[in-house]
């Protein structure tokens, strides 16, 4: 499919019935995410439910629905699993995305959001907040804040060593990401073992449990513009990869480019973790799997990682929840089927990798 | 010369006067030579320790502050209790009759105070032994909730129709904003940390389950009182206050301790009611520094162990292993442990009783490691049978586990509690403790 899609007027037919069939496919993991659960509520029940709660939303009471359903069933639809799906659709696009344009910029196809420190940066940001005992509200606005400040200083490197490079950047990385993991190694040795060292630790395996509507919708539309800006960017993302002398050549300006991406993928990065604690593995398999399917060409990989990491995200968050009593930390899940996964696409791609 | 002569032969009294002097004050500052002597002998407090004043216990709770944890109004048939987090609890008496109890050691509690017919799920793998054997209709849940750590799966708990789910913050975090037009999940945060708070926990649950299960919250109550009140007046014979080292075992074996947050711990309670000075407290005080700073999950900084030896090493949660491996391993060079062990000798390292749950946790058996730890801290005072302020631990575990678990023990089963072994060696002979022996001397060079 993959060669089909090449330049052909089919091959365009086939990547838009392609980014199509993502679409529905998204849509039906949706419904699916929002009807399962180990609370049984009846799909006729769940549609209602969801109905009512659209209905309301709108004025003059347009389209008055008939409760006939109980106060736990609405809990498990409207509380529980409607603000965790719609997280997971987010986040799971959210890292996808950030992850692909990652790739593409670097020109690395190991590179994952997580390589500048966001991600580190976050998790000691939401445990400093989670050892003085702070609010959820703190926990998250520790982690974005966490997760910012450790790109800025990444960033800030390359400037006071006077070397603008892409592997100086990526070392820069490192040493954040390594000074990021001694400060945690600190947290965690005087942390309470009883209380907030348990929190810590859940926090760095990432989890949809705590999620609500309220935190959905403050990182929501950050994510939504985020995302949509790195879509505006795919032309000159594959611009990009060619090398920075000929991305000058064909009038791009790297230097800005480079921090618009940065930009972007950070605030990605970091609204998710905020949420949901650190989340490995989807930021680099799902553009490996989505790259399989149409090629390396980012003006359709990004569109269908966007569909790709949702879908991913939210059958890990429904196995996370189904699979047993407890929550099942995310990163528990990603890693299980993200590792084979991975080593399966190496294995598949070994020659053609790239 | 002669006046050589006369200094000379004075100097010799004189240091050995000097040296003596110093044994029997037990040494310098970290030095533990001479100040430890076997059970049955009243201990010296340590030079380092004297004079330092250790805080403990508190007043009780005042819980007829509205929103205070544990404040209680009822009209007619509708009553509201608030819960730790100053949140209300509003519930139609004798309506509550299914519960899920999201902290292990909180079960201990709810199960001797009669309310094991409440549960409608266990803890996952968090299920002593002791609490299978005393409550087998509670060990035969096949429903079961978890984890100890982390968000509990909100869902698994609605499926399972409970009327209260009982949780700490950890596990509850998650739980509390989760709300459909006005109806929320019914939620009770019962965190504590200390005796006081502990008895208002257990009134707070025998409020909402009432029945017997308050009357028997309430004598919970009454009976740790009169255990600390019981102690104290025993106490009054002897100013001298041990230096307890509580081990809680974890990852860092015999150095994983539980901090002490300005005295607010129950194993800081303890210690203090039964007559000693908790180490973790005592460093905070001494050195002014929460041991958090030297302590956690990775354990004691070993120095400071060594620099301030305790005079008593408890070791809680059932964890021989964790003694076994110390004393397996004589080397003092390299387990500064076996060495600390080895000097303290049989009588001042003990096992802690486990049975619902560890006694010198945030267990129901609390009433009873009062009385353990003084007999233990104390044995010239309380573990003597000729003192009149003998304890006989027999008797009163015996009379705690008829009393509040509804479980007549037998002697035999209460010998493999006070020694923290579990129900299935009773009537079977269990090999002794290995004896703690000094390390082998490095040969003189």
């Amino acid at each position: 499919m993959r060669r089909d899609m090449k330049g052909s007027q089919s091959g365009e037919y086939a990547w838009r019935l392609v980014l199509l069939g993502a679409a529905v496919l998204t849509c039906a993991v949706f419904v699916l995410s929002v009807s399962i659960g180990i609370y049984r509520v009846p799909f006729g029940n769940v549609v209602k439910i969801v109905f009512a709660e659209v209905a309301d939303a709108l004025p003059f009471g347009m389209f008055p629905v008939e409760r006939s359903w109980s106060s736990a069933e609405g809990i498990a639809v409207v509380a529980i699993r409607l603000p965790r799906t719609l997280a997971a659709l987010l986040i799971g696009s959210a890292l996808s995305v950030a992850g692909a344009a990652y790739q593409s910029m670097f020109k690395n196809p190991m590179v994952s959001p997580d390589i500048l420190g966001v991600s580190s940066g976050a998790t000691v940001g939401a445990a400093l907040a989670i050892l003085v005992s702070a609010n959820i509200v703190w926990v998250e606005l520790g982690a974005f804040a966490g997760g910012v400040a450790a790109v800025m200083l990444t960033t800030l490197i390359p400037k006071l060593i006077r070397n603008h490079s892409i592997v100086i950047l990526v070392l820069a990385g490192i040493i954040v990401g390594g000074l990021s993991s001694s400060v945690m190694s600190v947290i965690r040795m005087v942390a309470d073992p009883a209380t907030t060292l348990a929190d810590i630790t859940y926090w760095t395996m990432g989890s949809l449990a705590r999620v609500k509507m309220r935190e959905v919708g403050a990182v929501g539309p950050v994510i939504v513009l985020g995302v949509a800006a790195l879509l505006l960017f795919r032309y000159r993302l594959n611009v990009l990869s060619l090398g920075d002398a000929e991305a000058k050549s064909l009038g791009v300006n790297v230097g800005r480019m480079r921090v618009a991406v940065i930009l972007a993928s950070t605030l990605l990065t970091a609204s998710s973790v905020s949420i949901a604690g650190t989340i490995g593995w989807v930021g680099l398999v799902i553009p490996h799997i989505s790259r399989m399917i149409v090629g390396p060409d980012n003006k359709r990989m990004l569109p269908l990682a966007t569909f790709t990491g949702g879908i991913f995200m939210m059958v890990i968050d429904i196995l996370a929840r189904t699979l047993a009593a407890t929550d099942i930390p995310i990163s528990v899940l990603t890693g299980i089927i993200g590792t084979p996964f991975f080593f399966f696409i190496l294995l598949k791609q070994r020659r053609s990798l790239w | 010369m002669g006046t050589r002569r006369v200094v000379c032969k004075l100097t010799v009294p004189v240091l050995a006067i000097l040296l003596a002097s110093a044994c029997n004050k037990g040494g310098g500052e970290g030095d533990s030579a001479g100040a430890f002597a076997p059970g049955g002998v009243v201990l010296e407090e340590p030079s380092w320790a004297q004079g330092v004043a250790v805080a403990y216990g508190g007043e009780d709770l005042d819980t007829s502050v509205p929103g205070s944890y544990g404040y209680y109004t009822e009209d007619g048939d509708v009553a509201t209790v608030y819960d730790a987090d100053g949140l209300p609890f509003t519930f139609k008496k004798g309506s509550v009759k299914r519960i899920v109890n999201l902290w292990p050691a909180n079960t201990s509690g709810i199960l001797a105070l009669g309310a094991e017919k409440f549960f409608v799920a266990k803890l996952g793998g968090m299920t002593t032994p002791w609490q299978e054997a005393m409550f087998p209709a509670y060990a035969a849940l096949t429903a079961q909730v978890g984890p100890q750590a982390g968000p509990a799966n909100a869902e698994a708990l609605m499926a399972l129709e409970p009327d209260l789910v009982i949780g700490h913050p950890s596990s509850i975090a998650n739980l509390r904003g989760i709300e459909y037009r006005g109806k929320k999940l019914p939620v009770v945060n019962v965190n504590f940390k200390t005796y006081q708070e502990m008895k208002v926990t257990y009134r707070v649950i025998g409020k909402i389950l009432g029945g017997k299960v308050e009357e028997n919250a309430e004598a919970w109550g009454r009976a740790l009182q009169a255990n600390i009140d019981r102690i104290a007046k025993g106490l009054a014979k002897t100013s001298v206050r041990p230096v307890v080292y509580y081990s809680a075992g974890g990852m860092g074996g015999l150095g994983s301790t539980m901090p002490s947050s300005q005295g607010s711990v129950v194993m800081n309670e303890w210690t203090g009611y039964a007559g000693g000075k908790y180490w973790p407290e005592l460093m905070r005080v001494l050195r002014q520094e929460d041991i958090v700073d030297v302590a956690g999950q990775t354990g004691v900084n070993m120095e400071l162990v060594l620099k301030y030896p305790p005079q008593k090493v408890f070791i809680g949660g059932g964890r021989r292993a964790a003694l076994d491996a110390v004393l397996a391993d004589r080397d003092g060079a390299s387990n500064p442990w076996a060495g600390i062990l080895a000097d303290l000798g049989p009588d001042n390292v003990k096992y802690m009783p486990y049975a619902l749950f560890d006694w010198g946790r945030f267990g129901a058996e609390s009433v009873l490691q009062i009385l353990w730890a003084a007999a233990n801290i104390h044995p010239e005072v309380f573990a003597d049978p000729s003192s009149p302020d003998y304890i006989d631990m027999r008797k009163e575990t015996k009379a705690f586990y008829t009393d509040f678990a509804g479980y007549p023990v037998t002697d035999a089963e209460v010998d493999a509690i006070l020694d923290g072994r579990p129900p299935a060696s009773v009537g079977t002979v269990y090999p002794p403790a290995p004896p703690v022996q000094a390390p082998p001397r490095r040969p003189a060079r």
